[in-house]
């Protein structure tokens, strides 16, 4: 299947979803105005890619500084969507990438962990 | 007229506002004023936090405006290049050792009671009520009339130091103002 990339924007982020190498990165900035726009094709392109990946080992490295309110929903459904697969016994691996100096990263990971059940979301400090 | 706008001025002046806009805004708009914004509280010093802090009530009053804000510059809905807009006023300035952010914008008269009770329920809570309400409504999914995630105001309630602080005043026919004072 095709990899899906988008290029940063000042207010959305990189997307380098590697079908090939299983390997998803979401890094930058997402505040646009309209959250459900911009993330259609990305979800469009994460059902039919988690539908296809069998027992390959995935990862997914989110590095966000800042997210605002509704896209704080949008990672919040797409973490939802990671643990229903991994609830089907596939497996994925989801780091929560933070910088040490923006305090609110690490917060944002903890709450986004408190609300996951199943799925563990991995916090780890950006090396500098 | 003319000598008005030295009356503007020196009202900001006297409020320390260092940022300001009324008009029509939109996303790139949005942008260019974080950006700014960004800039000059670091200038001045401010933590990585408080500037985060202000800039992320800045992104959700200007998206409400832009959605929410019965004047629009354009009728009947037609798109720019800039995209989607709504008129309203945003100043930003100082007070003591905090920064506050100030919205306006026209309402309908009708949505006014819901507005007011959303926000008189946001200020009734603490910050651990404030946390579990925005978890909630993260998990839950916006109501009908929503067109983000209905998070908007739970966010800015989040970030600021002192309770918010709002304002409602009829305008004419349909139409009332609505203000929101935050600090931070």
């Amino acid at each position: 299947m095709d990899n899906l990339i988008i290029e940063a924007t000042k207010y959305t982020p990189e997307i380098k979803f590697d079908a090939e190498n299983n390997q998803l990165e979401l890094t930058g900035e997402t505040y646009p105005e309209n959250t459900a726009e911009f993330y259609a094709p990305v979800f469009s392109w994460l059902d039919e890619y988690l539908e296809q990946i069998e027992d390959n080992m995935v990862t997914v490295n989110l590095e966000i500084n800042y997210f605002n309110s509704s896209s704080s929903k949008v990672l919040m459904d797409m973490f939802d969507k990671f643990e229903e697969t991994v609830n089907e016994g596939k497996k994925i691996t989801l780091n929560w990438i933070y910088d040490k100096d923006n305090e609110s990263a690490l917060e944002y990971g903890e709450e986004f962990q408190e609300d996951l059940e199943t799925l563990k979301l991995n916090l780890m400090e950006k090396s500098q | 007229m003319v000598k008005s706008l030295q009356d503007i001025n020196s009202d900001f002046c006297k409020h320390k506002v260092f940022l300001s806009f009324s008009g029509p805004l939109s996303q790139d708009l949005t942008v260019e004023m974080g950006e700014i914004l960004k800039t000059k509280m670091k200038l001045e010093g401010a933590t990585i936090s408080t500037i985060l802090k202000v800039f992320s009530i800045m992104v959700e009053v200007n998206h409400n405006i832009i959605h929410y804000s019965a004047e629009k510059a354009f009728k009947n809905g037609i798109t720019t290049e800039q995209g989607k807009t709504g008129c309203g006023i945003i100043t930003i300035g100082q007070e003591k050792d905090t920064y506050y952010l100030m919205a306006g914008n026209l309402i309908e008269k009708s949505s006014v009671l819901k507005l007011k009770d959303s926000l008189n329920k946001l200020i009734s809570m603490d910050s651990q009520e404030l946390k579990k309400f925005y978890k909630e409504k993260r998990k839950q999914g916006p109501d009908a009339d929503s067109k983000g995630a209905g998070l908007g105001f739970i966010e800015i309630a989040r970030k600021v130091s002192c309770p918010l602080e709002y304002d409602f005043r009829d305008v004419e026919n349909d139409l009332a103002f609505f203000s929101l004072k935050t600090i931070v």
